[in-house]
């Protein structure tokens, strides 16, 4: 990697967000969180982050329409849903987003994995 | 039988309705009766003793006529005479009245002929008083003896009406009795039918109405105010409203608790994130390896509690498509091929062809599968055999199903429990979540088909998945 991508990380469990920083400041991510869908909003307003890792399982997420947000701002942020597997949380959203990985203690390679690959789908000449 | 074919509905209203016909058919049965009575009676009274009156009265008047021209002959006095005349004009009035109740050919004979005689006596008793009269005594005498002829001729004739007229009275009684008789017979039969139909409708209500209501009441009297006999129906329809208001209670109690179960899901999985991390990282000694294993495996089995849980309380709508569920046994067995190996389970399917494809949802039968694999193999503590067998059913009514019957050599299920085994959080595994056949039923059941269950302790358990082939799948 040429340069240092921006993740921006949205999960309800302070836990899980702090865990998931720390994780993917190791493999050399810079790490924005975000504990529900305001935040994201607030957030991207200032910054730009390269992609946008939410469950979506966040207070507001339906309320502010965040995926709608992302996609109509200046420049379109890829989004990757990680998320704990149930009928409703499938829904379009998981449709329209970049990735999905299903939220999974015992495993957070997969996760690390998929953000790979969506970063190098979507920004290439940076690889 | 046809009257098992009819629904309890028909068969009340069919009842009532012959019932109610009896009912309206004997009442008419009455009024025609009093009618065609009160015709008997005023013919009878009106006509047949009107007429039998006028025949006594002409007798009478006939009878005193007699004699007062003899008395005449001896002693002169015309007062016989006049009475003779009155007599006569009485005759004359009965006669015309008799005409009135001429209603037969018969009747107008008889009262003609009297008529006729009676106008023949009085000529020659006339022609009498007028020989005497002449001072022909002689020719009077003999000539009387001809009209005593006559009188006697009218005489027998009167005789022989109010004979005629009198069985004519008999016959109209006799018809009566008749009439009676057979109304009677008629009454019985009625009366008869209506009590027989009457115990039909009542055991119809007690066995197919009452008694199952008052069960019904019975069985939702949970809160044993409703003890004794009353109105079934009021405490049934108040009992329905306390389980309906339970029912609103349980759903809300449910989300709650699938509410709780999901937001559980996210500390868990956050626990078990820093579980991966601790392992990662730390240099543990065996029993601190042993400790770290449990915590992670309870951790797994509280996630597997919650998900199942998940599952059953948000179930996923099916989503249908044409499969054949041969192919649903083949994946799900591809899927557990290394667990079934693992309980060193063989597993062998009995199939003569492929199963017709039926409108379903592969992925959910395909856990129905899992579910009871993975139960049969749990089950049979040191290995043993699972016998899969399909096929298609032709049954009473005519109606196609699949049968998928998969029977395990393992301890079996205890009778006292088979009925349970399929309600929510029944569980006789260490870790079981008691949602897996619960699940899986309702699986099945949302298909339209069933899930049975035969067992014997000791003799292993046999599930039996029916899924109804749908008419335009045939």
């Amino acid at each position: 990697m040429k340069e240092k991508f921006t993740l921006l990380i949205a999960d309800r469990n302070r836990n899980i967000r702090d865990f998931l920083q720390r994780e993917l400041i190791t493999d050399g991510y810079r790490v924005l969180l975000a504990c529900d869908g305001r935040q994201v909003l607030k957030i991207i307003e200032n910054e730009t982050p390269d992609l946008l890792i939410i469950d979506l399982d966040i207070p507001y997420a339906d309320e502010l329409r965040v995926f709608e947000r992302l996609q109509s701002a200046h420049q379109v942020i890829p989004v990757l849903v990680h998320t704990l597997p149930s009928a409703e949380t499938i829904n379009g959203f998981v449709q329209r987003a970049a990735g999905f990985v299903e939220k999974d203690g015992n495993n957070i390679t997969n996760l690390k994995d998929t953000i790979i690959q969506v970063l190098r789908k979507h920004y290439p000449h940076r690889f | 039988m046809i009257l098992n074919k009819i629904s309890l509905r028909a068969r009340v209203f069919l009842n009532l309705i012959v019932l109610l016909g009896i009912i309206l058919g004997g009442g008419l049965v009455m009024i025609w009766y009093t009618y065609s009575i009160e015709a008997l009676f005023t013919n009878l009274i009106d006509k047949d003793v009107g007429a039998l009156r006028a025949a006594g009265a002409l007798e009478l008047n006939l009878a005193n006529q007699k004699g007062l021209v003899s008395f005449y002959f001896l002693d002169k006095d015309s007062k016989w005479l006049s009475q003779l005349n009155r007599y006569r004009r009485n005759f004359k009035t009965g006669l015309s009245k008799a005409k009135q109740y001429i209603f037969s050919d018969i009747d107008k004979g008889y009262i003609d002929q009297i008529e006729s005689e009676y106008n023949s006596y009085l000529k020659i008793k006339d022609h009498v008083i007028e020989l005497f009269m002449a001072q022909e005594k002689e020719a009077a005498l003999k000539l009387n003896q001809d009209a005593r002829l006559e009188f006697f001729k009218i005489m027998e004739l009167l005789n022989q009406y109010k004979t005629f007229c009198e069985a004519r009275i008999n016959s109209a009684q006799n018809e009566s009795r008749t009439q009676a008789e057979r109304l009677r017979i008629i009454a019985v039969t009625a009366m008869s039918i209506a009590v027989i139909l009457s115990v039909t409708l009542t055991v119809f209500f007690m066995t197919k109405i009452l008694d199952p209501l008052r069960k019904l009441a019975l069985e939702t009297d949970r809160s044993g105010e409703w003890g004794k006999p009353g109105n079934e129906v009021m405490a049934l329809s108040h009992q329905v409203r306390g389980i309906i208001k339970d029912m609103e209670k349980f759903a809300l109690v449910g989300n709650l608790a699938a509410g709780v179960a999901h937001s559980i899901r996210n500390p868990l999985t956050s626990v078990k994130m820093r579980l991966f991390s601790l392992e990662r990282n730390l240099e543990l000694s065996l029993t601190q390896k042993e400790d770290f294993a449990v915590v992670s495996e309870e951790i797994r089995h509280i996630d597997t509690i919650v998900q199942n849980f998940l599952e059953f309380s948000r179930p996923p709508k099916l989503k249908m498509q044409m499969v054949s569920p041969s192919d649903i046994v083949d994946n799900a067995l591809q899927l557990l091929r290394h667990r079934v190996e693992a309980y060193e389970v063989t597993i062998t399917v009995n199939r003569q062809k492929k199963l017709p494809e039926i409108l379903a949802d592969p992925e959910q039968l395909k856990e129905v599968m899992v579910n009871l694999i993975v139960n049969a193999c749990e089950a049979m503590v040191s290995g043993g055999s699972i016998m899969i067998s399909e096929e298609e059913i032709e049954r009473k009514d005519l109606s196609r199903i699949l049968v998928l019957t998969l029977s395990d050599n393992g301890p079996g299920i205890p009778t006292s429990i088979q009925e349970k085994v399929f309600q929510p959080f029944f569980s006789c595994k260490e870790e079981g979540t008691g949602l897996g056949l619960t699940i899986a039923e309702r699986i099945v059941t949302e298909h339209g088909g069933w899930l049975d269950l035969q067992s014997r302790e000791g003799e292993g358990a046999r599930f039996i998945i029916n899924l109804p082939i749908a008419k335009g799948e045939q």
